[in-house]
């Protein structure tokens, strides 16, 4: 009897373990991943703008939004997208102007999974945006 | 013992072949790569000029697609973004990630390995170290503990290493598995439940349509299944055979265990 219920709690305790093992690898995989590029002073039919970028990082609902990229005090989630809306001044050449956002603010270009919520935890591709 | 040991020697074989076999079909790996579909292929190129000037890629035209070269998973959004932003219609099949998920196929038995080589060793220490406890109450009937430590002694400290050295190469192969990044095919994990065959079907007819995939998309879905089929008999072999080998150590223990306490009798 006594036997039994080891090999029972081990093998609940060896369970847990692996799903433990599998939640992490697969909340790890659904975070999405994200391609940020940080807005710059730039020229869109002749005028000059403070912070311009890439006409596919502005979204439209009611209003122009973007997702700004942010450290977290997480441990497992350091970076989270946050929605701001912005003001659009100007678009042209696949680009865009906006106003409404901070100085050196990451902003999403790409995701590789569907962004949607207000505070959303991800992951920052590291490599150098073109 | 027969019997098992057999089925140890099958299992070793099988695995042999399929590793072998599968480190011949990784040798050639599919290239990263993102194909356009499109009813205007000229008007797609030209959609995508200065998303390739951008993005330093050398697009090229095969039979009845426009394929860009790369392994970068944010190449696929960037053509659908430059695609859409020219308002054109097109199907964008994304196998960016082919190379990092066949290759990665080839290693799956590696963790599994892992996995079972720790339990194992585990069952076996476990094993040795019930056969010591009861040696140890037996002796503590007769002998001074002092006795027992001294005649045991050397066989207590080669357990207590292994022990050591397997509490060593489990925390180690842990923090390898909890590390690991498994590389999935972009759109595979569905964003609510896991078990919904739907899903996966619409995935895979959408990133190898049926009539409409080219051949090199034709090659790597067979690459794919045949890859991970190979990995699914290595891990297989592996199970079966660290099952058999723990039934021999068992029943060697069971035997050693006997005939020590014949000759205590």
């Amino acid at each position: 009897m006594n036997r039994t219920a080891g090999k029972a709690i081990a093998v609940f305790l060896l369970l847990m373990l692996f799903f433990t093992f599998a939640s992490h690898h697969l909340d790890a995989l659904r975070t999405p991943r994200v391609l940020c590029v940080t807005p710059a002073p730039g020229v869109i039919g002749g005028e000059r703008y403070d912070a311009v970028m890439p006409a596919e990082a502005v979204y439209l609902d009611k209003e122009p939004y973007v997702y700004v990229a942010e450290d977290t005090l997480s441990y497992f989630y350091p970076v989270a997208v946050r929605r701001a809306t912005v003001r659009v001044l100007a678009t042209g050449d696949g680009l865009t102007a906006v106003d409404g956002l901070y100085r050196e603010a990451r902003v999403v270009r790409y995701a590789d999974r569907a962004l949607a919520g207000g505070t959303i935890p991800v992951r920052v591709w590291e490599e150098e945006a073109p | 013992m027969r019997r098992r040991l057999t089925v140890c020697a099958l299992a070793a074989l099988v695995f042999a072949g399929a590793l072998g076999w599968h480190t011949l079909i990784l040798r050639e790996l599919p290239e990263g790569r993102v194909e356009v579909l499109a009813p205007n292929l000229p008007a797609a190129e030209g959609a995508l000029a200065s998303a390739a000037a951008e993005w330093g890629w050398e697009p090229a035209s095969e039979e009845g697609c426009f394929v860009i070269p790369s392994e970068n998973p944010f190449a696929a959004p960037a053509i659908r973004a430059a695609l859409a932003g020219a308002g054109m219609e097109a199907q964008v099949l994304d196998y960016a990630w082919a190379p990092a998920v066949v290759a990665q196929s080839g290693t799956l038995w590696l963790g599994w390995g892992a996995v079972w080589g720790l339990w194992l060793v585990w069952s076996l220490l476990w094993a040795q170290g019930r056969t010591e406890w009861t040696r140890a109450q037996a002796a503590l009937e007769r002998q001074y503990p002092a006795q027992y430590l001294s005649d045991a002694g050397v066989r207590l400290l080669a357990g207590a290493i292994a022990l050591a050295a397997w509490v060593v190469a489990a925390i180690l192969a842990l923090q390898w598995l909890w590390r690991w990044e498994p590389a999935l095919p972009s759109g595979l994990l569905p964003e609510g439940t896991l078990f919904d065959p739907a899903h996966y079907c619409r995935w895979a007819q959408n990133a190898f349509p049926d009539g409409r995939c080219s051949p090199c998309g034709t090659a790597l879905a067979d690459k794919l299944r045949l890859g991970h089929a190979l990995a699914a008999v290595e891990c297989g072999a592996l199970a079966a055979g660290a099952a058999a080998l723990r039934g021999i150590a068992g029943s060697n223990h069971r035997n050693g265990a006997m005939t020590w306490q014949e000759e205590c009798e």
